[in-house]
Order: structure tokens, then C-alpha cells, then sequence
């Protein structure tokens, strides 16, 4: 009985890898990935140039495309200090010279978005602004009102022994 | 010695309105309309760093306009004054008349505000010794630090068609009291409506225990100064 | 044969070679126990290998299908193999052809050859088309002067 069902086990088995084999012969065979790309090193420079607006700095920041496929967005920003004008070695890998390409702009609606953003921003600045002026415009005139009050009161009696 | 009735307390209004974007083109013109219309003398009137017009009234303090609002601030009169319903209406028509002369705009909300500042000797035990104590124990486990450079406290609540705003700031050198109560715009007909409904009469009141304990306070402190003096 | 394809074909053999080379030659014990399972692990990494290296669009499933069959049939032989070192082991084993007799031996070697074929059969088919991807990869990365 057990000798039945390990034979049948493998025959089935047996069967199978000779099905799933002619399968695998009859069908298109692609090899893929077989040569890394390990091409030798190539130092570059690269100049950064920050643009300056009201609220702060931006970067304009320019970038291999290799080097954009090879690492995402963020880290290509990370690796950036702000605000300098200042040049960077970097590795560019796929030789010869590295492209520049724009940094993408966004859409006009995602730059209507930030242009409202930013005016709101502005606006809670300038509420706020006012409502501190408004509380210390208070203060200032109480205490000044008292301070003069206080001045005019006549001195007090002295006595004379 | 002043009591509650006498001592001065700062009235200050607010009407505030649907954005005028047009406020910041025009606000030349508007100044001098206010001028004209309000009996402003030129020195009084400035446009500040901002765009927003303020102008200095000898009856009502400060009267400021910006895009969304008619402000007065810094009335200086007292509790006994405010219970003068006439007195009141000059403040109020004041507001009420920047506020029309600035355009046609939906009324969003209506606010008046009290201030008082209370120079006791020594505002910070004051009023840790009147409640603030526990709270700082709470805070800080039974070991409240013996010394502070100032409190503040900040309290809202909503009361009927209003909400109301009890602000308490204290350094060693006085102690300042904010009470202030709003109102949606629509609920109101005007704002003489609006200050008549909030009654000022009511706010004072609620304020008066407090009022005269530091008004007490400070009675005190002069006192023991004019006996040093005469010694 | 490339150097390369003998290469990837000799290192999962080195466990048979060792069980030729180094139980059988040099210790001079019976290898019979020994040998099947690393004949089929020689299949299964060659199978691994393979279809690591090959996109096979229609046949998608089959090669991980045909990769865990071989690794089942090395577990049955390498089961069965040790059955086999008991009887070998045993005063019922009086010489080679005695094997011959014993159940296990059949079920080891049968597993043992079955994924050790299908390993090969493959190997032969398409190595030479990973070599010659692997040619026209390297002579375009070095017509880009990489």
C-alpha cells in the first residue's frame, strides 16, 4: 500500500516535470538581465544656482538623468545644501557628457494651488500682525493714561514735627 | 482710591465684514473721505505700513480700517460711564458710521471688548494665592516653582448668540484683564443691536468680584506707600 | 562550451564530486547512500539558475512549477537515500547488485535522475541562448565604450 502511493506519487511527479518541460521548450524563451551595467567611473561637476523670492530660497537644481534614474527626486534635493552658489563633484555613471534637464514645472493648476497657499499664508501673517498691534495699541494707551494720572496727583502732606 | 465704578477700564468694537479687495487701491480716497466725513484733522489720519487706515479720535481711541473690518480701539472711560446707555451709543454710531462709509459689505461678526490692567504689589502671588496655585501644582506635581515671570490664561465659552473670551495676563508689574464678546453678523440687526444684546452692563458685572480684589489689592499697596511717605 | 557555462554546471556538483572523489576514492566507503541527493540538487540549482535568467512570456508558470517539483523529488531522494544508508548499513547488504533489491534504492535514484535530467535537457537547450545574449550584451556596452 505505501510502496502504491510513493510510486504513483512519483510517477505522477515524473509525468509532470515532462509535461511542464515540453511546455517550457514550446514556448518563447527570452534571456533578460544577464550583463550589468558596471561601466567605469566618471567624475563631473555641477554648479548649483539658487533663485532667491520673498519667502525664501528655492533651488534650481540640475541633474543627470542617469542620476535621476538611479535615485528618486528627494534624494537628488537632499543631497543639496540651500541657498549657495557652490560646485559639486559627483559620480555620473553611463559616461560621456551628463544632460541637463529642466526641473519639471508643475502643472498651472498646481501653481494656482501654491499662489493661493502662499496668499493665505500672507493673510493669517497680516491677522495676526494686526491683532497683536491692536492689543498692544490697548495696553499702551491704558498704561499711559494711568501714568499720567498718576503724575498729576498732588504730593502728599508732610508733617512737621 | 478709585472703586470698580471709577477706575478706567478701555472699551474696544469690531465690525467685521465681507473682504473689500478693492481696500488697499483706494485707501487714499477712503482716508480722506473719513477725514471729511469723521472730523479728523490730517495729522490723525495715517495709512500704516500695511495699507490699513488709522485714525486717532479724541471720544472714541483709535478707529482703524482695514479690508474686513471696522475697528475702535482704546476708549478709555469707566464701568460707571458705560452704564449710560447715550455714552455707549457715541462709540457704537462711531464704528457703525466707518463701518458704512467703507462700502456695502455683508457684516460677518460683531465683537466688544473690555480691558483692564491692575497694578497690585505683587500680581503673581496675588493671584496664585487666589486659584492659580493649584493649577501649577497640577502641573507640575506638588513641586509648583516658587518663582514665575508671568502667566496667562486664555478661557472661551459660548453663551446664548455669543462667545465670549476671558483673557488674564500677569507679569510682576500688573495684571491685565481682556473680557471681549462676539456675535455672527447675521444675528444682529446693527451693531447698536448687537452691544445692546451683549450688555455691557452684564459683562461688567461678571467682572467686578475679580475687579475689586486687584482694585483692592492695589489700594493697599498705595496706602502702605503714603504711610512710608508720611514717616 | 564557454568557461562560463562549465562553471555554472561544475559548482553544484562539487557535493557529487565530493561524494565520488572523497567518500568513494579517498575513504572508501559506499557511495550509493550519498550520491543521489546532491545529483538532484545539481538539477535544482541549474533549474534556479535558468529560469533566473530567462523571461518566458507563454510558459510563465511553468519553470517555477518544474524548479519545485525537482526540489520535491530532492527531498524524497535525500529521504530515501537514507533509508538506503540503513540498508547498506545492514548484513542484508552482500554487494552492489544487492542494492538492486532494495526499494529505496529505486525510489532515490529515480527521484535522484528525474531532476538531475530535467536539469540537464534544459541546461543544454538554453545556455547557449543566455551566452549569446550575454555576447551581444558585452559587445554593445563596449561599442558605448563602457
Amino acid at each position: 500500500m505505501y510502496d502504491v502511493l510513493i510510486l504513483s506519487v512519483m510517477t505522477v511527479g515524473i509525468l509532470a516535470m515532462a509535461v511542464f518541460s515540453y511546455k517550457i521548450f514550446h514556448s518563447r524563451a527570452y534571456p533578460v538581465g544577464m550583463v550589468r551595467e558596471i561601466p567605469t567611473s566618471q567624475h563631473g561637476t555641477l554648479e548649483l544656482e539658487d533663485v532667491s523670492d520673498q519667502e525664501g530660497t528655492t533651488q534650481r537644481i540640475f541633474y543627470s538623468d542617469v542620476w535621476a534614474k538611479r535615485h528618486n527626486q528627494e534624494t537628488a534635493y537632499g543631497l543639496f545644501e540651500k541657498g549657495k552658489k557652490r560646485k559639486i563633484h559627483l559620480r555620473f555613471y553611463g559616461g560621456g557628457e551628463p544632460s541637463f534637464p529642466e526641473k519639471p514645472q508643475g502643472s498651472p493648476l498646481e501653481e494656482k494651488v501654491t499662489e493661493h497657499e502662499e496668499a493665505l499664508k500672507v493673510y493669517s501673517k497680516q491677522v495676526e500682525n494686526l491683532e497683536k498691534r491692536l492689543r498692544r495699541l490697548e495696553a499702551e494707551r491704558v498704561q499711559k493714561f494711568q501714568e499720567a494720572t498718576e503724575e498729576e496727583k498732588p504730593e502728599a502732606p508732610q508733617v512737621v514735627h | 482710591m478709585a472703586t470698580f465704578d471709577e477706575s478706567l477700564v478701555s472699551v474696544s468694537g469690531r465690525i467685521g465684514h465681507e473682504r473689500d479687495f478693492t481696500f488697499y487701491k483706494n485707501n487714499v480716497d477712503l482716508a480722506n473721505l473719513l477725514q471729511k466725513e469723521l472730523s479728523a484733522t490730517p495729522k490723525e489720519i495715517t495709512i500704516d505700513t500695511d495699507g490699513d487706515i488709522e485714525i486717532e479720535m479724541s471720544d472714541v481711541g483709535t478707529i482703524i480700517a482695514t479690508p474686513s473690518a471696522a475697528i475702535a480701539v482704546g476708549w478709555l472711560t469707566t464701568p460707571k460711564v458705560l452704564s449710560v446707555q447715550q455714552e455707549v451709543e457715541k462709540f457704537v454710531n462711531t464704528l457703525d458710521r466707518l463701518a458704512k462709509l467703507k462700502g456695502s459689505f455683508a457684516v460677518e461678526s460683531y465683537s466688544i471688548g473690555l480691558f483692564f490692567r491692575f497694578r497690585p504689589e505683587n500680581p503673581l502671588n496675588l493671584l496664585r494665592e487666589r486659584g492659580f496655585e493649584s493649577s501649577l501644582q497640577f502641573i507640575f506635581s506638588e513641586k509648583a516653582p516658587p518663582d514665575i515671570a508671568s502667566l496667562k490664561s486664555s478661557t472661551t465659552r459660548s453663551k446664548g448668540k455669543f462667545r465670549d473670551t476671558i483673557e488674564l495676563e500677569a507679569s510682576s508689574k500688573d495684571a491685565r484683564v481682556r473680557y471681549s464678546r462676539s456675535g455672527n453678523g447675521a444675528g444682529f440687526d446693527s451693531y447698536l443691536t448687537f452691544v445692546v444684546a451683549a450688555s455691557l452692563r452684564e459683562m461688567l458685572e461678571e467682572l467686578k468680584p475679580f475687579a475689586e480684589i486687584l482694585l483692592a489689592a492695589e489700594r493697599g499697596l498705595r496706602l502702605s506707600g503714603l504711610l512710608s511717605e508720611m514717616k | 562550451m564557454a568557461l562560463e557555462s562549465w562553471l555554472r554546471v561544475s559548482l553544484p556538483a562539487l557535493p557529487v564530486a565530493f561524494t565520488v572523489f572523497g567518500v568513494w576514492l579517498y575513504w572508501g566507503e559506499n557511495p550509493l547512500p550519498l550520491l543521489a541527493p546532491p545529483l538532484a540538487f545539481w538539477g535544482v540549482v541549474v533549474l534556479f539558475y535558468l529560469f533566473s535568467h530567462l523571461d518566458l512570456p507563454q510558459g510563465r508558470n511553468y519553470a517555477p512549477f518544474l524548479t519545485i517539483l525537482a526540489s520535491v523529488f530532492w527531498a524524497f531522494a535525500a529521504i530515501t537515500s537514507h533509508n538506503l544508508g540503513k540498508f547498506v548499513a545492514s548484513k542484508q547488504y552482500v554487494g552492489f547488485t544487492s542494492v538492486f533489491g532494495s526499494k529505496d534504492f529505486w525510489y532515490a535514484y529515480i527521484c535522484a535522475a528525474a531532476s538531475f535530467v530535467a536539469g540537464l535537457l534544459h541546461f543544454i537547450r538554453y545556455e547557449p541562448l543566455i551566452m549569446e545574449q550575454i555576447k551581444k550584451d558585452r559587445e554593445r556596452l563596449g561599442a558605448q565604450g563602457v
